[in-house]
């Protein structure tokens, strides 16, 4: 039994396997939240609320991106998987976990503290972008990926990078940003558009994975065949995904800043 | 190093792993999928002739070696893909009928020419080829769902007949790409030698300025390498650890060195009067286990030295793994006295 996915170089089955990991992973991140609701609450003298329904969504969304099969099969069989899990665990679990903790307890991180000034920094928005561009770049190499992939350790890793930076990156667009001078709508929109929907970093790679000619990562390459699927194919499909995927997500989340915008103004 | 891991590749350099000695072309007939007879040596006259040996219900290695090398003919212009011929040669003849090799092969490419024959025919050719003759291995109790193990290697014939180049597992399509149609436009060999000699000269200037190390590759990890200081001016012992940490058992199928004509993996036998030494055709590496090569038991031998080692020398070994490929590794020359702790047998205060 495998405590998370890695690539093993064994032939694909659908014969089922646990990852605890996965599990207890998910289950902690609920417990964390839920402890630092109730101590929030605690703080503020209220009662915390029942968890909000977005929350428990990203959880799924995200438990379902990590275990079996897609949490095997991208780690070790197909790239296209692998880019699917990178959309579900930084683009599209981390604004609905966002919803996880109430105002009170963001309201906690205002205290003071050598850990809440570091989180402060990294949710606010230029540290934000910075570093989503940078892990999303880090993460996509092929000699990272190749490396990384073929332990469980380094396959976490990458999969942790890709939730923590992708819940920094959504911090400013769905919570307030603590000691922040406000962020507008605009600028919001124009981060969404610079970190998402034209993302430097994430056309460079989707232009890469479409164009070359020759598979780019050693593991989806050289990892035991599935039935009629082509390496190549696979990689060109990962692309289109990121870029789809990218434009999707960026899309809808414009669309509903503008309509808040709007209803704001109005 | 050749190929595949080294990090910063000369761009004119061959990924392929250069043999120390070309192999001629052997000659050989068995049968096609059509059942008629196919001579390989006049079939592929100045042709490339990729060779493998493989198995159509084999989960990774043989599609792996078809859909690459289909992927990257396919790329190329009409001449060339028509200079190169694909040779699959089954080690599983009862499974692999003359009807599922065509079907097997025709989905990768269907130029690609699938040979079969009696089991004796098949095993006299892959001992042409001088690689263990493939074997069965029974994953559970059901006797018709096997693997089998089979060497991972394509041998590539220049249009010259001989093979400079093989391609272990590991040998991606950028590999290929890079290679075919180098060997596919050398009618004569010339080219090829010129390349491979300029190469060999390179990676010995490496090793003597010392930037080829001890290295891992693709999951195997060789430690401890040391030459025994030698009596002889002819012959030394050479001791390693290899780290097998992938879940698939490797093959050492060859050895080579820079200060020795041949390699060779000895085994002793016997006990007592009886204790004799004998060479392995090739060394199993078990998955995720390590592999010793201890003084008494098995070891390397250097055979016909260039000229005689001395403490304080190093060699270079040159190994060859059916799966991981080619693997380079210096090892010092120690005095018989130091031995055993360079070896880490004894632990040292
Ligand atoms: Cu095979």
């Amino acid at each position: 039994m495998s405590f998370w996915c890695a690539a093993t170089g064994q032939p694909w089955t659908w014969a089922w396997k646990a990852y605890p990991g996965v599990w207890l992973f998910i289950g902690l991140l609920a417990l964390g939240v839920w402890r630092w609701n109730r101590a929030a609450a605690r703080w503020a003298g209220t009662t915390a609320p029942p968890a909000h329904p977005a929350f428990a969504a990203g959880l799924v969304i995200l438990w379902l991106s990590l275990d079996w099969p897609i949490g095997a099969l991208g780690a070790g069989h197909l790239a296209s998987v692998h880019m699917l899990q990178f959309l579900l665990m930084a683009l599209v679990a981390p604004p609905l976990l966002l919803f996880g903790p109430t105002r009170d307890a963001v309201a906690m991180l205002q205290g003071p503290g050598s850990g809440r000034s570091i989180a402060r920094w990294l949710v606010s928005p230029f540290p934000a972008l910075v570093q989503f561009s940078v892990v999303v770049l880090a993460t996509h190499l092929p000699a990272v990926v190749d490396t990384l992939m073929a332990t469980q350790a380094g396959s976490m890793t990458i999969d942790l990078l890709w939730i923590g930076s992708g819940l920094a990156f959504w911090w400013p667009l769905i919570r307030d940003v603590p000691r922040h001078p406000r962020f507008t709508h605009p600028v919001k929109i124009g981060y969404v558009i610079l970190g998402l929907m034209f993302s430097p970093v994430m056309f460079g790679l989707v232009g890469f994975l479409v164009n070359s000619e020759t598979p780019m990562y050693r593991v989806f390459e050289l990892a035991p065949p599935l039935p009629g699927v082509d390496a190549r194919a696979d990689h060109v499909l990962a692309g289109t995904l990121m870029s789809v995927g990218g434009m999707t997500v960026a899309f809808v989340a414009i669309s509903v800043l503008f309509y808040r915008w709007n209803r704001e103004s109005a | 190093m050749a190929a595949a891991c080294a990090g910063d590749r000369d761009a004119t350099a061959f990924r392929g792993v250069a043999l120390t000695s070309p192999l001629a072309k052997p000659s050989f007939t068995l049968t096609d999928v059509n059942g008629r007879p196919w001579e390989f040596a006049a079939e592929t006259r100045d042709k490339v002739a990729l060779l493998f040996f493989g198995y159509t219900h084999c989960p990774d290695v043989c599609p792996l070696h078809m859909a690459n090398i289909a992927a990257v003919l396919k790329r190329m212009s009409a001449t060339d893909r028509g200079r190169v011929v694909t040779v699959f040669v089954t080690t599983d003849p009862e499974r692999d009928t003359p009807e599922r090799l065509r079907e097997w092969l025709g989905n990768f490419d269907p130029s690609f020419v699938g040979l079969t024959g009696t089991r004796a025919e098949l095993e006299s050719v892959q001992a042409l080829l001088k690689v263990p003759a493939a074997t069965r291995e029974y994953a559970g109790a059901d006797s018709s769902a096997y693997y089998v193990g089979h060497a991972a290697q394509v041998f590539a014939f220049a249009r010259d007949g001989y093979a400079y180049t093989i391609y272990p597992f590991g040998i991606r399509q950028d590999d290929w790409a890079n290679d075919l149609p180098r060997l596919v436009r050398d009618a004569t060999g010339t080219e090829i030698r010129r390349a491979l000699a300029a190469q060999a000269k390179a990676e010995a200037l490496a090793v003597q300025r010392g930037d080829a190390s001890p290295m891992t590759m693709g999951g195997l990890m060789v430690t401890q390498a040391v030459v025994a200081e030698p009596a002889s001016q002819d012959e030394a012992a050479a001791y390693l650890t290899i780290h097998n940490d992938t879940p698939q058992e490797d093959t050492l199928v060859a050895i080579a060195a820079d200060l020795a004509v041949r390699g060779e993996v000895h085994e002793t036998m016997g006990e007592g009067e009886m204790r004799h030494m004998m060479a392995m055709p090739s060394l199993v590496l078990p998955p995720r286990a390590e592999t010793k090569l201890v003084p008494g038991e098995r070891h390397i031998m250097l055979l016909q030295l260039r000229r005689a080692l001395k403490a304080g020398d190093s060699v270079t070994l040159y190994l060859s793994l059916s799966r991981a490929g080619p693997v380079e590794v210096r090892a010092p020359v120690v005095p018989y006295a130091d031995l055993e702790k360079a070896l880490g047998l004894v632990k040292t205060p």
